[in-house]
């Protein structure tokens, strides 16, 4: 069991999240002001805090500059700013996530699911050595039983799904265009059908991430061609 | 201490400089002298000079008078014939010179000859005078005639006026005078002979003091130059009352009482001086003068030093005041008179005025066609310098109007009826700025504002999206209200999605976005996004076809605004796009060109103009009630143009054609 404190100066979002978690099987305690949520944070064991930024008595960021002062905890921040910036603040001041309202009641449990899984489990899965193991983040792919798995959990993935992420993967941290992807993947030169490969690259974020418009291993660079991160 | 306040320093320079000139040019003068005496003993021409016959004049008409005036102190020498020794007036100053005075009526004789057996009766005197060996010159009244053996012209031309002036009316004085051959009579006196033997020895001295005097003055006049001015206790350089009076005034005065000081020793001569108290007396004299003449000069330069020092030299001064005053009164005058003649007047009057000024010029010939001249090449040169300030207003102007609005004519620049014009330009110009800075202002706050209602927006719209999920979720077996909650849910998404836009589209619109223009390649975004609709348009059974360049083609934008266009280019046909029907995307480079069009059948009537389409919440089927928001190309457009592009839209019965173009 689980404990996840959610944080909003709106009682309706925190209510109808907490339906949402109890469901998934967490336990839910409740702060309406950043005060509150400290407090709470100190008499409780906490695994994962969903913080709302524009709030009464002590805002979100604040609220996420203290905790970070002595835990490590899972953050992830829900705020009506969407703006670039903000976003990047909050990361900045060491939020794990990044949720805008209005949200996806689906997207916030999968980031919930994906935050604890990392938190709890992240760290004893590594006991394969001699495995041919390639790995950014918690996105892991394991070449010897063709197995990826992200924050622990596994992914189903196509031949060549498999095949493409396994390159980008290889290779983190580097622009391919989807020419050079079609050549690499297929061993001969593209003559025109390498289109496909948006296609799958598509199929292969939906997968792997969260949000698929927003992803957080393989990103789009428009215009250029695909990475993957090296996180 | 500051040796610049030092008051002995100035003091001691003020007196030394005066005195060090003085012994230089004294120097100099006898130098002169001297070696012009020499020049002369030498060749023996001294006594055809003027000088002698000056000197030698001078002391007849003294001796003459002398004799009259104090016959009495004459001592009577024991000898038969009259014959009067003048023991105390053997002529001193000029004792070379042997003379007899003889009265001719009482046959008695005054002389500074000694008197010995040769020369005691009155014809032996005479004849001692008249010795070949002797300069000698005698004069007789009855009839007048002068005998003389001395080569010049002046003394054998003797003006008898001027010795009677000195003798009584009638008087029958004769005159014997001769100079001691033996001795050096160029010399004309002991004591000048005396100094002129001791300066000969001595002659080395003024050759080697000079030098250093000379450099004493010029470093006591520098000294002074600096020091002049710096008082203890003052900051800068310190003028008193009278010293910050017009230079004029103080000039003026200066003047006067250097003239006074100068004006009685001009015309005094040594030479009628006849004794040395007298000379002794008229030196301290001239001593006096000349000392209040340097205190005049000296306080002058003074004074004209430290106006130049504070700079106030000619700013003070009367004629620069009075010379402003009088440009100044012409400025208003002219500015009075024609500041309200028309323009056209204006030139009119000056055209005639010149023509005018030219035909009279001109007939009086000569310098009058010179100055006509000159006058034409001022007036080209006026015509050249008003064309230049007219360039440079118009100049400007353009810049402003081409979108430079803090561009300012120089007004400084300019003069005349243009300067008023380049004032109203400026003018309106600022207004310009003004109402442009007035308007970004507005639209931040606009967008400032649109964001923020969103934002409060988003928090119930929150809610009510959750709580219809959740809604959703509960087992309602009412078949109505199923149908009302999925309305509810379309509805409340499309809510999301309308808000996101809007906050886009203002930011957009106002341009408060940061661009990072990087090198993108068309190709690969264009397919990268169909890659991204691939599946949308397979729904709607849309067959995609492009035609685009085997190479890549690079344009400079931002990558992710790039992707935002098309993305809402390609939603848009997804969106609206007949079932079933094919969508084309071409891209071409033309030149410098990047040309990429997209083009499809839309599933409604387009009855609406371009324009219409292109505002903000306008789509094409004017009504509200699809998907969308309707920002989607309005967005695309000010995206496209805020990366330097062109976004172009039109519309040929239901075809669609979307058209972005950019440089590479």
């Amino acid at each position: 069991m689980y404990n996840i404190l959610v944080c909003d100066d709106d009682k309706e979002i925190v209510s109808a999240i907490e339906i949402y978690l109890s469901k998934e099987g967490y336990n839910v305690l409740k702060a309406y002001d950043g005060e509150q949520a400290l407090k709470i944070l100190n008499e409780n064991k906490i695994h994962l805090i969903i913080l709302d930024i524009m709030m009464p008595k002590k805002d979100g960021m604040e609220v996420l500059e203290e905790i970070r002062q002595e835990k490590t905890i899972p953050v992830i921040m829900l705020s009506a700013k969407s703006e670039d910036e903000d976003k990047i603040n909050g990361l900045n001041l060491g939020a794990d996530d990044y949720v805008t309202k209005p949200f996806n009641p689906l997207e916030l449990i999968a980031r919930v699911n994906s935050g604890i899984r990392r938190f709890t489990q992240l760290g004893t899965i590594q006991n394969l050595e001699n495995a041919k193991i390639y790995k950014t983040g918690s996105l892991i792919i394991n070449d010897d039983l063709k197995q990826v798995t992200v924050d622990g959990k596994e992914i189903k993935l196509t031949p060549t799904e498999y095949n493409i992420l396994k390159f980008l993967t290889k290779n983190k941290g580097v622009v391919y265009s989807i020419e050079e992807i079609y050549q690499n993947v297929w061993q001969y030169e593209a003559y025109g059908a390498e289109n496909i490969i948006a296609v799958h690259i598509r199929h292969i974020r939906e997968k792997i991430e969260i949000n698929p418009k927003e992803p957080k291993y393989l990103k789009v660079i428009w215009g250029i061609g695909y990475k993957v991160e090296n996180l | 201490m500051n040796i610049k306040q030092s008051t002995v320093l100035k003091a001691m320079s003020y007196i030394l400089i005066p005195i060090f000139g003085a012994i230089i040019v004294l120097t100099t003068i006898y130098s002169i002298y001297v070696a012009e005496f020499e020049k002369e003993n030498k060749e023996g021409t001294f006594y055809q000079t003027e000088r002698f016959a000056d000197m030698y004049k001078s002391n007849l008409y003294n001796i003459i008078g002398l004799v009259e005036e104090r016959k009495g102190t004459f001592d009577k020498v024991d000898v038969q014939e009259n014959i009067y020794y003048g023991r105390y007036y053997d002529y001193n100053y000029h004792g070379m010179l042997k003379y007899i005075v003889l009265n001719t009526k009482t046959n008695t004789a005054y002389t500074n000859i000694t008197v010995t057996e040769n020369t005691n009766t009155i014809e032996k005197l005479k004849q001692n005078v008249k010795n070949e060996n002797n300069q000698y010159l005698c004069y007789k009244p009855n009839p007048e005639k002068v005998e003389t053996n001395i080569p010049n012209e002046e003394l054998q031309n003797l003006n008898y006026v001027y010795l009677k002036n000195a003798l009584p009316d009638n008087s029958t004085y004769e005159i014997y005078t001769y100079i001691n051959p033996n001795r050096d009579a160029a010399l004309g006196t002991v004591l000048e002979e005396i100094v002129f033997e001791i300066s000969k020895k001595f002659d080395w001295i003024p050759v080697a003091i000079m030098p250093v005097l000379i450099i004493a003055i010029f470093a006591m006049a520098i000294y002074l130059c600096f020091a002049i001015g710096h008082v203890k206790g003052h900051e800068g350089i310190y003028l008193n009352r009278f010293e910050k009076w017009p230079i004029e005034l103080t000039g003026i005065i200066s003047f006067t009482v250097f003239v006074c000081g100068l004006a009685p020793t001009t015309g005094i001569s040594f030479v009628n001086m006849t004794s040395d108290m007298q000379i002794m007396a008229l030196f301290s004299f001239i001593l006096i003068f000349a000392i209040i003449a340097y205190i005049a000069l000296a306080v002058f330069a003074t004074i004209v030093i430290k106006k130049l020092k504070t700079g106030t030299l000619i700013n003070s001064s009367f004629t620069y005041k009075i010379i402003k005053k009088i440009i100044s009164g012409v400025k208003k005058l002219w500015h009075n008179t024609f500041d309200n003649v028309d323009l056209n007047a204006k030139i009119i009057i000056a055209f005639i005025g010149l023509i005018l000024l030219s035909i009279i010029l001109i007939s009086t010939g000569g310098l009058g066609v010179l100055i006509v001249l000159a006058l034409w090449s001022y007036v080209l040169y006026l015509l050249q310098k008003k064309a230049n300030e007219f360039r440079l207003v118009k100049n400007t102007t353009k810049e402003i109007y081409e979108g430079d609005v803090d561009n300012r004519i120089d007004e400084e620049k300019i003069n005349g009826e243009l300067k008023e014009l380049s004032k109203y330009i400026n003018d309106i110009s600022g207004g310009f700025s003004n109402a442009i800075e007035q308007n970004l202002k507005s639209e931040r706050l606009k967008t400032e504002l649109i964001t923020n209602v969103s934002h409060d927006i988003k928090t119930p719209l929150t809610s009510i999206i959750n709580y219809v999920d959740l809604l959703k979720q509960e087992n309602i077996e009412n078949e109505k209200a199923n149908e009302y909650l999925q309305i509810l849910d379309a509805k409340s998404q499309r809510l999301k999605k309308l808000i996101e836009d809007l906050i886009e589209a203002s930011k957009v619109s106002s341009g408060n976005i940061k661009l990072n223009i990087e090198k993108i390649d068309v190709v690969e975004l264009t397919k990268q996004a169909i890659g991204e609709f691939e599946d949308k348009f397979k729904q709607k059974g849309l067959e995609i076809i492009t035609t685009m360049p085997e190479n890549e083609v690079t344009i400079e934008a931002d990558s992710r605004y790039m992707y935002r266009v098309v993305d809402n280019i390609y939603s848009n046909i997804a969106k609206y796009a007949l079932d079933n029907s094919r969508v084309y995307i071409d891209i071409k480079v033309d030149g410098k060109q990047v040309l990429i069009s997209f083009k499809n059948i839309s599933k409604e009537k387009l009855n609406i103009s371009i324009d219409e389409l292109m505002e903000r919440f306008v789509r094409g089927d004017k009504s509200r009630t699809t998907e969308g928001s309707g920002l989607g190309l309005s967005i695309s457009k000010s995206l496209t143009e805020l990366q330097n592009g062109k976004f172009d839209v039109q519309v040929d019965g239901d075809l669609l054609h979307v058209e972005v173009v950019f440089t590479c």
